[in-house]
């Protein structure tokens, strides 16, 4: 056995899994709340619910966290310095003083003005003591290191605080973005510092002696200790570890993640065991940084999308209301004001903004927030429990047209329960968690006003259903290859192929998609709608067992992925220079330069892949010469550059022996 | 008298006479924004696409330009400055270490002729100077233009530079010159390629669209 530990600190949820890795099995999965106050609370917990006896025998214990995106939302974290180098923010940071100092470089790393050492140990001596850390960025830093380290030995010498540069933690292009990053790291060293002890005091109460490894927006692992010095990289983990999880399960390498809650469809592409990373870097608390994610398309088409019959047509989404099966699940007597819905002349009438068998409940009121004095008669009516919307119609004397219930809704005071394909699935009867009743009166008083039969009208919301999660799995795919602009339903031109694709139109000719991925489905309604979603879309379906425990799973079995790239380009004076992401160094010939690049490449990758925490390290370094034709003076092809792709994968796992 | 003698004019290339006929129709109280459009920019529209289909040469599209000018000297003064219609600002200029610029000037001629307001930055431009003008003057489009093989590639730093500053959704980018190839300009990661300088001005409103 290879037993390995998963947690994932989720929004709602603390999830933990016990794995063995030999054979892939869930040896024990557990779910408790996650409590946001202190969250070694719920990961206790948590691992009592994993409690077997198998404490000593695990391996390795690997954590998916929110902590660090949590508490950058909610401005914890360090008070940071923050020293600038040629360039300011256009954006205010998180910071407790900023200094901005001559010094940074051109795009091609040359300095475009010396650093100021007197000015910077002048404001160095300012910062003293009123800062807990300190983030350098210098302008073009990626492209020469030097004016960042400079800082960095000078502060680390004055200061005696952690001190964080951006080049350390991209080697992207982006002032802003990247210096951010540097801040945002910076304040949360001591935050990712003080849970990981509490978890390594947890697990040693337990007697849990496996190395912690950390989960990073990309969905690889590091180390702890790497962690404690990276905290930013552990931001935005969930979608990541989900998509390794989901895939693992379902034993593809190769898959598209496809995840159907009750508001949203979000969708993720898996490439050989890694999750597509988002090109731009991710937001996280409004900042714009330079962080890897997980690439996810978000869709407004759910279980409980609500489901709206107009002037003969279906809408379905993208606003999520409470299935009214549940509405009257939780309120029995709602279904005796829907009854009477029924039987008075009223089933049919046209609200505006609203459908005749409507309920609302009353929602989230802050005291204190001002309310007008019609809507305080409206929550007044609610305040015992919720009610059919022509109840409130009577009881308040207004006709239901005139409630004016929206704004209302929009602030969250109202939540509506309205038809959703989560009734319609009670009527099929392969979904009945709730009341059933109400869904066979809703869906008639529905199709009576499509002048449908029942089953008919809950076939045809269905397959539209369907037709949506499949379209937005092609609008997924469309973006993913960078027509970011492309909107598939509103683009008239494909409308006669796009109606074929999704099954709406045979005449004349037919069109079909074939998907290159399998598809792996979770979430709780994936098993009723997704056999026909890929369907149409033409390809394997998988729907993997303990996938509640996905992101948990996803954290057990991640893997240390160490990615970078060195650019050789050929210099403005002539020669040749190779930018890594520590140095530039300058080249006679460009032979020189890649192999000098290649080397240090591969020694970069052994070195990182070792620090966070792998072992059975398999290293790519590939040297992609690129060269652009040109015509004139003569037909030629001219150098571009040369792009050397440093590539580490390794297992997290301690060989026989190696065990800490 | 007709605003499409003007036209005639500017396409005939002929700067006296495009000078004494808008002085005329400012005498007959024409309004200038309407010579403007309806007679200059006309006239180099109808050149630029001579211009793309080989019925003019660079020598014929010079002059036209130039009677524009002359046409434009007299009008200018009468029109306050935001009433000059303009379809964008075009910052253009040829690249650091490259001191060719007959064929930028073109362009520029070009993109002014079809309503745009061009910066042009003249020779050996750095890529922090295209940037920090386009910048300053709000410009959507940077227009680089380079004839040596040697001095292309700068047109990457421009685009990386862009990327520093966080502009490069903001601020479109073009490229031209002799040896520059649309395989070029697709490898730095430019917006667009003309081939020739008539061609400039529909790459210009295209991507601006």
């Amino acid at each position: 056995m290879e037993l390995a530990m998963g947690i994932d600190t989720g929004g709602t949820y603390t999830d933990g899994v016990i794995m063995d890795l030999s054979t892939g099995r869930v040896v024990k999965k557990s779910k408790s709340p996650t409590t946001h106050q202190d969250l070694t609370i719920g990961i206790r917990n948590c691992l009592a619910g994993l409690d077997g006896g198998f404490w000593k025998e695990i391996q390795l214990v690997c954590l998916s966290t929110t902590l660090a995106t949590n508490a950058t939302v909610e401005g914890k974290g360090s008070r940071v310095g923050l020293i600038c180098l040629g360039h300011e923010v256009s954006e205010s940071l998180p910071v407790a003083a900023t200094y901005c100092l001559p010094g940074g470089h051109d795009i091609r790393g040359n300095a475009r003005e010396p650093l100021d050492v007197e000015k910077l140990r002048d404001a160095l001596k300012r910062l003293e003591g009123k800062v807990d850390a300190l983030a350098v960025s210098g302008y073009c830093s990626v492209r020469n290191p030097e004016h960042e380290l400079a800082v960095k030995d000078e502060a680390e010498r004055m200061l005696e605080v952690p001190v964080v540069c951006g080049h350390q933690l991209t080697s992207d292009l982006g002032f802003q973005e990247r210096t951010a990053t540097a801040v945002l790291n910076a304040r949360l060293l001591p935050v990712i510092s003080q849970l990981l002890d509490s978890v390594q005091q947890v697990l040693r109460e337990l007697g849990v002696t496996a190395p912690l490894m950390v989960v990073k927006g990309d969905g690889s692992l590091v180390d702890e200790s790497r962690a404690r010095q990276r905290p930013i990289d552990t931001v935005v983990s969930g979608p990541a570890a989900s998509v390794v999880g989901a895939t693992f399960l379902s034993g593809e390498k190769d898959a598209l993640v496809v995840d159907i809650g009750g508001t949203t469809t979000d969708i993720a592409s898996l490439r050989e065991g890694v999750p597509e990373i988002h090109r731009d870097g991710a937001v996280i608390g409004g900042w714009s940084t330079k962080v890897q994610a997980a690439r996810v398309h978000t869709f407004g088409i759910g279980g409980d999308s609500l489901v709206q019959v107009k002037r003969g047509e279906v809408q379905i989404g993208p606003r999520r209301v409470l299935p009214l099966s549940r509405a009257v699940a939780d309120h029995p007597y709602l279904m005796e004001e829907l009854k009477e819905t029924w039987e008075s002349g009223e089933k049919g009438m046209d609200i505006i903004d609203a459908q005749p068998f409507d309920c609302y409940l009353l929602g989230r009121y802050t005291p204190g927030e001002r309310l007008t004095s019609w809507e305080r008669e409206v929550v007044g009516c609610l305040a015992a429990g919720p009610h059919s919307i022509l109840h409130i119609s009577r009881s308040l004397g207004r006709d239901p047209n005139l409630l004016n219930l929206k704004g209302m809704i929009n602030r969250g005071i109202l939540l509506p329960a309205s038809l959703t394909p989560t009734d319609l699935l009670h009527v099929r009867g392969t979904f009945t968690r709730w009341n059933r009743e109400v869904a066979f009166l809703v869906a008639e008083m529905a199709a009576l006003r499509l002048q449908m039969k029942r089953e008919e009208f809950v076939d045809f919301v269905l397959e539209e259903v369907h037709r949506k999660i499949a379209s937005a799995i092609l609008q997924g795919l469309v973006r993913d290859l960078g027509y970011q602009q492309v909107d598939l339903a509103g683009e008239t031109v494909l409308k006669p192929f796009l109606e074929r694709i999704l099954g709406r139109e045979e005449e004349k000719f037919l069109c079909r998609v074939y998907l290159e991925q399998p598809v792996v489905a979770i979430g709780a309604p994936a098993r009723e709608f997704m056999p026909a979603v890929t369907r149409l879309l033409n390809t394997r379906l998988c729907i993997p067992e303990h996938a509640e425990v996905a992101n948990a799973i996803g954290a057990a079995v991640g893997r240390v992925v160490i990615k970078g790239v060195i650019l050789v380009r050929p210099a403005a004076e002539g020669g040749y220079v190779a930018y890594t992401p520590w140095e530039r160094k300058g080249f006679i010939c460009l032979e020189d330069a890649a192999d000098y690049a290649q080397r240090v490449g591969r020694e970069y990758l052994v070195r990182e892949a070792a620090e966070a925490g792998a072992r059975d390290i398999s290293i790519s370094v590939q040297r992609k010469d690129v060269y652009s034709h040109i015509s004139y003076p003569i037909e030629e092809e001219i150098f571009v550059e040369s792009r050397i792709s440093l590539l580490a994968v390794g297992r997290p796992w301690p060989r026989q022996g190696e065990m800490r | 008298m007709s605003l499409e003698e003007i036209t005639s004019a500017v396409i005939a290339g002929q700067p006296e006479k495009v000078k004494e006929l808008t002085q005329k129709a400012l005498d007959e109280k024409i309004d200038p924004d309407s010579i403007i459009n309806d007679a200059f920019i006309a006239g180099m529209n109808v050149v630029g696409k001579r211009f793309k289909e080989g019925e003019m040469y660079v020598p014929e599209v010079l002059m036209a330009a130039k009677a524009m000018s002359a046409g434009m000297e007299l009008v200018k003064p009468l029109v306050t400055g935001q009433s000059i219609p303009s379809k964008g600002t075009i910052v253009i200029g040829t690249v650091k270490g490259d001191l060719h610029d007959i064929g930028k000037n073109l362009v520029a001629m070009m993109l002014e002729g079809s309503g745009f307001e061009v910066i042009n930055l003249g020779v050996d431009v750095a890529p922090e100077r295209f940037v920090a003008v386009a910048k300053e003057k709000n410009a959507q489009i940077i227009g680089m233009s380079a004839l040596l093989t040697t001095t292309m590639l700068c047109m990457k730093d421009t685009i990386e530079v862009l990327k520093e500053e966080g502009l490069r959704d903001k601020i479109k980018v073009i490229v031209g010159g002799a040896p520059v190839s649309r395989d070029f300009a697709e490898e730095i990661g430019a917006d667009g390629f003309a081939p020739d300088a008539g061609s400039a001005a529909d790459l210009c409103e295209e991507i601006l669209s």
